[in-house]
């Protein structure tokens, strides 16, 4: 009995192993080539927050974990509210944000590494050059067409992006479009960068409007000027182009971050760092 | 549990008898890995709603229940729009998928050749394993195009296209069950009814289907779970504006997109808000259950259950006798059936096509294998994270899914109370949306057991989530073992352990092993649950307790930051071969498990 039994168990064993354990071993492999012995030990910084700032402190990381061999970055992408509370609760070396603290995010300070714009993104093939603020006002609010653009989309509330771009937003009378609870039904909401980007990129007939951080522009979609300006770095330096918001690093107070972190921040701020932002489209106060 | 077994033990040992001491414990045992479904869903209840009560007495019940706006930036919450998205919904795409999944499985049981029915079944497979953010970026960047231009409408995001694709992610959970139920129907239906002079047609339609009637409704049960639960691609195709669905084309948000979307960036009360919706949703799932399991009839398909042969262990085809075709409804349905089954196809071979020819380019070994940094991203650290999550989570699920199976099947009384009961648990079980794992994973293990993001975290998390397709699958192939097999078993003097495990089991063995596959791809393409357990990062796991991005998460990850598009078509093409790969061991497996049973 008990060897028709093993039998059993073996063959439900082997199925469950193999199956789970193929893939798996393959990697233990590649792992191991990896990091062979594993016999340095590396300090650990973790960071967490903002899916805006996520692209670029990995850029960041990436050439810092060159120059310090000795430092490993783990960067736990989800947004600015959760990268602030991490960093209240300690859960991190300090988080991202792409929005200044509200005011009932206490205990934390920010620090502003970098600048980012909001380009306003059509299709490749809409004729739209130009739009103003009462006229994105209206077909957000209102859904007034704006020439052949009828359709918008705006991110999930919360967003860093859609807070700046929702202050920033105003009609003829100085209404926010922050202060709306409710769009026109001609506005989609997407959750984040890259949604909008593929719905914009597929939409070939031309007749929607987004907005995206200005550091994930690329070619699959076409930035539009704001007001007549050109969404540039020079423009939001010089305050020319209106649409931008700040990327801040968010920590329990100075003394309380680790050696190591404190070092990164340092390069982050410093002209290498800064260079870094600059390269990847964002744009760089100090620079 | 131990108490259970601890008794039993005394009881036994007094009666100076070993076997039956261990006949007791098993016993024991079983019913405690039985009763774990119940408590699973218990501990998500209640947790869930305790988190949620400060929203409720903030908030106020009725204002957050019956208001019609929600905006988090001006602290106003009413889900009531979105109740009725979800509710709309459901009920428009488990229609659709439902009429579509019972042609295509009524085709493949009574109307195709076998060696269609084989290559059908792979179709029905493979369609069931392509994750739910493919199948939404299918929608989004393919399908909502060709809808803008064919309605001229300015976007086509909304209830149509959301009913449209989440109609076919649950048409193959239906089609299985559906089918599964009609291979049970004794042959004698089918035969008595040719003998008293129907056609085919009507036999199949009119006799066959009906007599299937409570698989059918089980079908719909999980079919309805899926759609209510659905998060990742209508999140993607809804349009997720908080408005009623009065148009086929305005944005509009279900329960599931607003926690999906907003959970993230949720501090306070707001965060206390969306965990409320998430139990808005679970409450909604305990409702339809209650309501199919009160409609259900517990008895199942009447019959010789000794002499009858069931359809399946016969050649369909030899059956398919020429009576004069009368013209009658069941011919237009037969014709239906072929149409249907025919879409079905193209539209697998027509997603797996957009993803190979995206995909496949930009595929290379270093993309794969390379070490995976913040600066070049590979898919290296999924591959462990997902063997991981997959080993774990199966190592927990397995011994209890195959333990209440054996419990359900083979110790409980049938049609007992306390059947009745867990039934019910796993029935609900299966139907928790997967978003409401990802939120219970998310605050209860991640927040309070302190696990944080972590591949611990997402591995327990993912066994609930797999827990009830083991049982379901398990018992469903340990009811088709004929019970004169156990009765020669215990008539040769076996005990009933020895009958379960030597007798029993082995001839169940297929079902486990493909319940296994299943719940392999089920985690291979989890992102909702998975995003707020087990994290998005882009390094190695160092062990359980690191987060790890699976492939779909990693999918979702190189998508959102959009910089990364060619490699978010290359991960959706990896985890489509790797359901691809996982259905011909399905496949290779039940041939091998055949092949044994033959000798």
């Amino acid at each position: 009995m008990t060897k028709a039994m093993k039998r059993v168990t073996c063959l439900a064993c082997v199925a469950v192993m193999g199956l789970g354990a193929a893939m798996f071993a393959a990697c233990e492999k590649e792992g191991g080539t990896d990091n062979p012995g594993g016999s340095t030990e590396k300090t650990e910084i973790y960071i967490s927050g903002s899916s805006s700032v996520t692209p670029l402190m990995e850029k960041l990381a990436a050439v810092y974990e060159v120059l310090n061999d000795e430092v490993e970055i783990t960067i736990q992408m989800s947004d600015s509210g959760t990268g602030v509370a991490d960093a209240q609760q300690g859960k991190n070396d300090f988080g991202m944000a792409s929005r200044d603290l509200k005011e009932s995010e206490t205990g934390v300070v920010s620090k502003k590494i970098c600048l980012d714009g909001v380009a306003l993104v059509v299709n490749n093939s809409c004729s739209l050059t130009d739009v103003t603020g009462a006229q994105l006002y209206d077909l957000y609010a209102n859904g007034t067409a704006i020439g052949s653009v009828t359709n918008a989309i705006s991110r999930e509330d919360g967003s860093g992006t859609r807070d700046a771009f929702d202050s920033l937003i105003k009609n003829a009378a100085g209404d926010e479009l922050g202060d709306l609870t409710q769009f026109a039904a001609v506005v989609e909401i997407n959750n984040n960068t890259g949604t909008v980007m593929s719905n914009i990129a597929a939409n070939k007939n031309g007749n929607t409007i987004g907005y995206i951080s200005m550091g994930s522009l690329d070619d699959t979609v076409k930035a539009v000027t704001f007001e007549g300006v050109e969404p540039t770095a020079e423009n939001v330096k010089n305050g020319t182009y209106t649409l931008s918001r700040p990327f801040n690093i968010v920590y329990k107070s100075e003394d309380s971050l680790s050696a190591a972190a404190k070092e990164f921040i340092d390069f982050i701020m410093s002209p290498a760092g800064q260079w870094i932002a600059q390269y990847e489209g964002y744009i760089s106060e100090t620079l | 549990m131990a108490q259970n077994a601890a008794t039993a033990t005394k009881g036994a040992v007094r009666n100076g008898n070993l076997a039956s001491v261990r006949e007791n414990t098993a016993k024991g045992v079983f019913i405690a890995l039985a009763a774990f479904s119940i408590l699973a869903v218990f501990a998500i209840v209640i947790y869930l709603l305790s988190a949620s009560i400060p929203a409720f007495r903030e908030i106020g019940l009725f204002k957050f229940l019956f208001g019609s706006k929600w905006s988090a930036s001006h602290n106003i919450f009413g889900i009531l729009p979105m109740i009725v998205t979800s509710l709309v919904l459901t009920v428009l795409s488990v229609l659709l998928g439902g009429i579509l999944a019972i042609f295509t499985a009524v085709y493949m049981v009574y109307y195709c050749p076998i060696w269609m029915k084989k290559i059908y079944e792979q179709i029905i497979n493979l369609l069931a394993g392509i994750p739910s953010l493919i199948f939404g970026y299918f929608g989004l960047v393919v399908l909502k195009p060709v809808m803008e231009d064919m309605f001229h409408v300015g976007s086509a995001s909304g209830l149509l296209l959301s009913t449209i694709v989440l109609s076919v992610m649950i048409l193959p959970t239906i089609t299985s069950l559906v089918k599964n139920s009609l291979e049970n129907v004794p042959m004698h239906y089918y035969e008595g009814a040719l003998a008293l002079g129907c056609t085919k047609n009507q036999a199949v339609w009119k006799v066959c289907l009906p007599a299937a009637k409570n698989g059918i409704i089980a079908a719909v049960i999980l079919g309805i779970g899926r759609a209510v639960g659905e998060t990742m691609a209508v999140q993607l195709l809804l349009g997720n504006q908080v408005r009623y669905p009065t148009d086929f084309f305005l944005p509009i948000r279900s329960l599931t997109s607003n926690v999906m979307l907003e959970f993230g960036y949720s501090t306070g009360l707001h965060r206390e808000a969306l965990i409320a919706t998430g139990f808005v949703l679970l409450i909604f799932i305990l409702i339809i259950n209650l309501c199919l399991w009160a409609v259900k009839k517990n008895d199942s398909i009447a019959g010789n259950k000794f002499f009858s042969r069931k359809f399946k262990q016969t050649n369909s085809t030899l059956a398919q006798l020429n009576y004069k075709k009368t013209g009658s409804l069941q011919d237009i349905l037969w014709i239906l059936s072929h149409i249907i089954a025919i879409l079905v196809a193209v539209v697998l071979a027509f997603i797996i096509v957009f993803v190979f020819i995206r995909g496949i380019p930009n595929l290379s070994a270093d993309f794969l294998f390379g070490e995976s940094g913040n600066a070049d991203m590979t898919l290296a650290p999924a591959f462990a994270s997902t063997g991981m999550l997959i080993l774990m989570s199966l190592l927990i699920a397995l011994p209890l899914g195959i333990g209440a199976a054996i419990f359900l099947t083979e110790y409980a009384k049938r049609g007992s109370k306390l059947v009745k009961l867990i039934r019910l648990f796993i029935d609900t079980l299966a139907g928790i949306p997967s978003i409401v794992f990802g939120l219970f994973g998310a605050i209860f293990f991640g927040t309070y057991c302190g696990m944080g993001y972590s591949l611990i975290n997402g591995s327990l998390t993912l066994a609930l989530i797999i827990l009830p397709t083991i049982i379901r699958s398990t018992e469903q192939s340990l009811s088709e073992v004929p019970d004169s097999m156990r009765e020669a078993s215990y008539a040769l003097g076996a005990g009933k352990l020895k009958t379960i495990f030597v007798v029993v089991l082995p001839q169940a063995i297929s079902g486990i092993v493909t319940s296994i596959i299943l719940s392999i791809g089920r985690i291979v393409g989890e992102s909702a649950a998975l995003i707020y357990t087990a994290g998005s990062v882009s390094t190695m796991p160092e062990g359980y307790g690191s987060a790890g991005s699976s492939f779909a998460v990693m999918m979702y990850k190189f998508m959102s930051e959009g910089l990364e598009i060619d490699k978010c078509y290359a991960t959706a093409a990896i985890l489509m071969i790797l359901v691809i790969i996982l259905n011909i061991l399905v496949t290779v497996s039940q041939k091998f498990f055949q092949r044994r049973k033959a000798k």
